[in-house]
């Protein structure tokens, strides 16, 4: 966690940019960068339960939510693991509760998928492993809405997207990275516009696309 | 749509929590500032636009597609 390189978010997509004081948030020691890898209890791959189970008498703590997938099929998950996101997903304004899916243990790819509809359902991954150098540095302000500071762990993720006709030139959405805070369960996306992150960061290199 | 004219230095607030003031003008381009509470996001409108569009082609991906990328990951093209 040491060592890293800050880059700081200057202006813009923030109010801070009309001259607001902000403070710089300050993740763990990182000297306001984030971008770590996902904490444990997000990267850790558990199977997802099938709903064919359904009828059986869950043996875990916690209510169980059952969810359709377009990928996943029809799914049981811990409903301790929605995650609210207040303000939605940019273009998607009335999906306001997603979880974060696993879909088999040796891929990187998680499926963000919206609890109260099958719609809409993203493919994200921790940046980190498309793009290990990847940095960001925001302003205490974009995730105020998150929870307070003491009662926050902030996780990165990014979007995935995949071309139907061509797989190989998925690309990964760097410019508006999904902020989560584990410890409240929130979530938003943020706009790092004056970064010079790309919207289509192609993960498998530039000529596989 | 509200149009309001206003100089170099004027300012507008919109409702209790938000100003905005022109910084300057330019022949063909005005600069803008905007104080506005934390958290209330502030986008260019291209780059708004940008993303939206990006999100919905993002959650458009078929499941075919989806299985492609992740046996291509397992594959070892990276």
């Amino acid at each position: 966690m040491e060592g890293r390189e800050k880059i700081t978010v200057e202006a813009g997509w923030l109010a801070g940019a009309g001259g607001i004081e902000m403070e710089v948030i300050k993740v763990r020691k990182d000297n306001g960068t984030i971008g770590q890898p996902a904490v444990p209890e997000m990267s850790r791959c558990e199977v997802n339960i099938p709903s064919t189970t359904a009828n059986q008498p869950s043996t875990t703590a916690g209510r169980v939510i059952r969810l359709s997938s377009r990928y996943l099929g029809e799914i049981e998950a811990a409903e301790s693991k929605v995650i609210a996101f207040p303000s939605g997903v940019l273009g998607f304004p009335d999906a306001g509760r997603f979880i974060v899916l696993d879909y088999e243990c040796d891929v990187p790819f998680k499926v963000l998928q919206s609890v109260d509809a099958p719609e809409p359902v993203f493919t994200i991954v921790d940046p980190l492993v498309v793009k290990p150098d990847y940095r960001i540095s925001i302003k205490e302000g974009a995730v105020s809405d998150l929870g307070p500071p003491q009662e926050r762990n902030l996780i990165v993720l990014v979007i995935l997207t995949i071309p139907d006709d061509n797989p190989a030139g998925i690309t990964a959405n760097l410019m508006a990275p999904l902020i989560i805070n584990t410890v409240a369960m929130k979530g938003r996306q943020i706009i790092l516009q004056d970064d010079g992150l790309p919207v289509r960061y192609p993960i498998f290199g530039p000529s596989a696309g | 749509m509200l149009v309001l004219t206003r100089k170099s230095g004027e300012r507008i607030r919109v409702g209790d929590h938000v100003k905005i003031t022109v910084v300057e003008i330019r022949e063909n381009q005005v600069k803008i500032g905007i104080e506005a509470p934390p958290g209330l996001a502030i986008h260019r409108d291209e780059i708004y636009m940008r993303i939206q569009e990006e999100n919905r082609m993002a959650a458009g991906a078929d499941r075919g597609a989806f299985r492609k990328a992740a046996d291509m990951w397992k594959g070892g093209k990276k």
